[in-house]
């Protein structure tokens, strides 16, 4: 079946109101309420983030003083902007995730690291320039292991910002335990400082043979340390083999991989001990780490919609070209009209500039489309999927209920549904019409105008946003489904109505057959065999005729009684002179006093019998259940409508069931074209109230 | 004739307990629904038993159904239906059935034949009401052998079907009995029926080639 606003000569929706543009608003902001938004490790891991940038000046200030340690700096740089860039991000999408301080701190880890090297060159090269810190120098033999830490915790808490079971507390109460223990023995160590630092005292000095003691205690945590990175690094591992969904697996799935340099570089440290003779090696190991943890992070977020930063970037990288398009196209525009003006022109080199701004305009949506197929997969092909079948289903080609099959496609969730807002159904439902549950998985509402028309519902994890921006894309394809849903509830209606209609009329007709047999017809046979009885007798006088012709009268006077009584119900014959005298005469009948109200107008003959038979149904029901004081009746006629309405102050409570009378005549109300509607609150009162169609 | 009459209908029982009563005929028992008229025959038999088809309880088809048990007890007793409305299946596999008349309400205004149509059912034979044989025939294709019969034919045909004797029919059409005779021999020849003595195997044969078709 061709669908049905596809067929030609049916003006195309999207020919009149345009197709709703691919690209939607980008919303970059951060989600939440104020106390999520000031969360604490979201506070923490900004403030660390200014603390680094402080950091990288700090040792650029460094590096200019000590010639030749330049490279190294510049390279722990990047590494860190990368590490603090990924946990500002995190950070400010997920508030109170621990991941993103941790990656920060990642970065500080960095920085640290260079700037404590930076420091010791400037102080061989130029000493004296900078003071020595004893106490700094002191503690430097045992801080190293601090450098594993940001590495080690976000390997336990990586990605969702909880351990991944109670008893992984231990480890993380480990790590920080060892390491501050480690500081001790560290500073005990009596060997001389490295270079430049031979000559600063030792702080701690622990007396024979306590010393020795110490140093072994230090020897010990060595292992236990190397423990407990190993422990983390099995976190991952437990966390990647747990994951059942395949999304989540796929996030943690590099993470995981890169934990492996965690306990790896500790080993590079000792093994560098033993072949080099210093800690150098180290070097490469942590460059590793530092380099890998951050990475396996942006693969995640990016290839797999982890913490739904794909738009923010997206966008990000789009106005960040645009951005630097502009800025280019500022510089060759002054330098160009410099040298055809003779002298510096801003107005003009802003002027052309502005007319770029213009001209990238349109230009930004094909952009982002571009930067989208690169950085955002899942949103490029879903949003093309949802325009292609719009497309396709203007066309004929395609039904809009294959909407659902479509975005599961595009989003690989073969569990996704399409849910429908239908009048008179609480809840959604699906293209069929059936009831949905969709529990309480992630959705997002469709909305038209302000008024919510459906929902889609994801069956797997995934980013919150594209679904709301998919649900927008949606909404032209959501709304035909769901008007046609609507038409086919309508239709079934009105066919279940027209079969009740028929049904009743053949219970009427059988009903009627059954009194005209058992009622007019027996007396009438029974009337003949009196008359053949009588003639039998006529002459020899054992029979009194007279008194049988008296009863056949009587009994003719019965069937002729029967008879009106039967066309009545057929069609209330007081009707003939008008409604409104129909309506006196049955009010006057009611048990109840009735008030009534009625038009003058004279009405087609339809619309008053229906008229008359909502009102006598509606009476009969207030006096036979609601025990009313009052009945108020009004019959009003206007624009080319009859609304009959039929009041009680009664007990309420009333509803339509399916086979009684309030029913029947809905159905009859119905097949007139009319409305039937009932309100009746439990204590107060009913009122029935019909509005029919009523052309002249 | 001992005579039980069921019918649910009050004015319709007295009347015609009325009416039989004055032919001189026993009514035995008067019921108005159908358990109490099984059990009227079984506690006494009559010689005829005058069934309404539609009575209490169900109100649809309860004298017919209690007509066919009666006749299981009692395969010799005489069992009339009356009913409001033509009907002809049914009441055509009774009367083949033999003993059996089916005949509409209104047959009684016409006291002598109603009258004869009971006799005839007690004693034996058959009474189908003209209207339901009037369907049979009218239900037959122009090229059946029908056809062929002469207009005189076809009312000595209708006549048989009705259930009624040479005698009957020759009385009712005004004619000698020689000639009714031969006319029935032409008729069953031209619908291939054979000739039985037997009133009511022969009844049974047109019925069947009637309602066959």
């Amino acid at each position: 079946m061709r669908p049905v606003f596809g067929r030609p000569g049916v003006p195309r929706i999207g020919a009149t109101a345009g197709p709703i543009s691919v690209l939607v608003r980008v919303r970059l902001r951060p989600a939440g309420t104020y106390r999520e938004r000031m969360a604490l490790p979201r506070l923490f891991a900004y403030a660390v983030a200014a603390f680094v940038m402080v950091n990288v000046l700090a040792g650029a200030a460094l590096v200019f003083s000590a010639p030749g340690t330049a490279g190294g700096f510049v390279i722990s740089v990047l590494l860190a902007l990368f590490a603090v860039a990924l946990g500002v991000l995190v950070a400010w999408r997920r508030p109170r995730n621990v991941v993103g301080p941790l990656l920060v701190l990642v970065g500080a880890s960095a920085i640290g690291m260079s700037f404590d090297s930076a420091y010791a060159a400037v102080l061989r090269q130029r000493p004296g320039l900078l003071p020595v810190w004893d106490w700094y120098v002191g503690i430097s033999p045992g801080t190293w292991m601090l450098l594993y830490l940001p590495a080690a915790f976000l390997l336990l808490y990586f990605p969702d910002g909880t351990l991944p079971g109670p008893r992984w507390r231990w480890v993380a109460y480990g790590l920080i335990v060892v390491p501050v223990l480690f500081l001790f023995p560290a500073a005990a160590d009596p060997t001389p400082f490295p270079p430049p630092f031979q000559d600063v005292p030792h702080l701690f000095r622990v007396p024979e043979p306590y010393g020795t003691v110490v140093g072994i205690v230090g020897v010990l945590l060595l292992p236990v340390f190397l423990g407990l990175l190993i422990a983390a690094m099995a976190a991952m591992v437990v966390r990647y083999r747990r994951a059942g969904d395949p999304v989540k697996r796929a996030q943690v799935k590099w993470f995981a991989l890169g934990a492996l340099f965690v306990p790896a570089t500790l080993l590079l440290c000792w093994a560098s001990y033993l072949f080099v003779g210093s800690a150098d090696l180290v070097v490469y190991g942590f460059a590793a780490t530092y380099l890998a943890l951050p990475l396996a992070t942006a693969i995640a977020l990016l290839k797999h919609d982890l913490y739904d930063v794909d738009k923010a970037i997206s966008a990000a990288t789009t106005y960040g070209l645009v951005t630097a398009a502009l800025l280019a196209f500022y510089t060759v525009a002054s330098f160009l009209v410099g040298v055809g003006a003779g002298r510096a022109s801003p107005v003009a080199a802003a002027a052309a500039t502005a007319a770029c701004a213009a001209a990238l305009a349109p230009l930004r949506s094909r952009l982002q489309r571009a930067v989208d197929r690169r950085l955002y997969p899942a949103r490029r092909a879903a949003l093309a999927a949802i325009d292609s079948l719009r497309e396709r289903s203007l066309a004929g080609e395609a039904r809009p209920e294959e909407l659902e099959s479509v975005l599961r496609s595009a989003l690989r969730d073969p569990s996704l549904r399409v849910g429908y807002v239908v009048p008179r159904v609480s809840g959604l439902v699906s293209a069929t019409g059936d009831p949905l549950d969709p529990g309480s998985s992630l959705r997002a509402p469709v909305r038209v105008g302000g008024h919510s028309i459906g929902a889609l519902v994801r069956g797997a994890v995934g980013s919150k946003e594209l679904l709301a921006e998919l649900a927008d894309a949606s909404a032209l394809l959501v709304e035909v489904v769901r008007l046609r849903i609507e038409l086919r509830r309508a239709l079934s209606e009105v066919e279940s109505s027209r079969a009740r209609l028929l049904h009743a009329g053949y219970e009427e007709r059988r009903r009627l057959e059954r009194d005209l047999h058992d009622g007019a017809q027996q007396r009438l046979v029974s009337l003949g065999m009196s008359l053949r009885l009588a003639q039998r007798h006529l002459d020899d006088g054992t029979v009194d005729v007279d008194a049988l012709l008296d009863e056949s009268v009587a009994s003719l006077g019965t069937a002729v009684a029967e008879l009106r009584q039967i066309a009545h119900g057929l069609r209330p014959s007081s009707l003939d002179d008008g409604l409104g005298p129909a309506l006196s005469s049955l009010a006057s009948k009611a048990p109840i006093p009735v008030s009534l109200e009625i038009s003058s107008d004279p009405l087609p003959d339809d619309v008053a019998t229906t008229a008359y038979y909502v009102a006598s149904e509606a009476m009969a029901n207030a006096v036979k259940h609601a025990r009313p004081a009052s009945i108020d009746l009004r019959v009003v006629r206007a624009d080319g409508h009859v609304t009959v309405r039929v009041c009680d102050d009664g007990l309420g409570g009333a509803c339509v069931r399916p086979g009684a009378g309030l029913a029947g005549i809905a159905d009859r109300v119905a097949a007139a074209g009319g409305l039937l509607s009932l309100d009746s609150p439990l204590g107060r009162g009913t009122v029935v109230q019909a509005v029919l169609p009523c052309g002249s | 004739m001992r005579i039980v009459i069921g019918e649910d209908s009050a004015l319709f029982r007295e009347g015609l307990a009325r009416l039989l009563a004055d032919a001189g005929h026993e009514i035995i028992a008067k019921v108005s629904d159908a358990p109490s008229l099984v059990e009227a025959v079984s506690a006494c038999p009559p010689d005829l038993a005058i069934i309404d088809v539609r009575m209490p309880p169900d109100l649809t088809d309860d004298g017919a159904r209690a007509a066919r048990l009666v006749r299981l007890s009692h395969p010799s007793l005489g069992i009339v239906l009356l009913s409001q409305h033509v009907e002809t299946r049914h009441s055509v596999e009774l009367v083949a059935s033999g003993r059996f008349g089916y005949l509409l309400k209104d047959r009684v205004f016409d006291v002598d034949d109603f009258l004869e149509s009971l006799r005839r059912v007690a004693a034996g034979g058959s009474a189908l009401d003209p209207e339901v044989v009037s369907r049979l025939l009218g239900a037959h294709r122009a090229d059946d052998p029908l056809s062929s019969l002469t207009g005189r034919e076809r009312e000595v045909l209708a006549l048989m079907a009705e259930g009624r004797t040479n005698v009957g029919i020759a009385r009712r059409l005004w004619l000698t009995d020689r000639t009714v005779e031969t006319h029935v021999g032409s008729i069953l020849g031209k619908l291939g029926l054979a000739a039985s003595d037997e009133d009511h195997r022969r009844v049974l044969a047109v019925l069947m080639y009637l309602s066959s078709t």
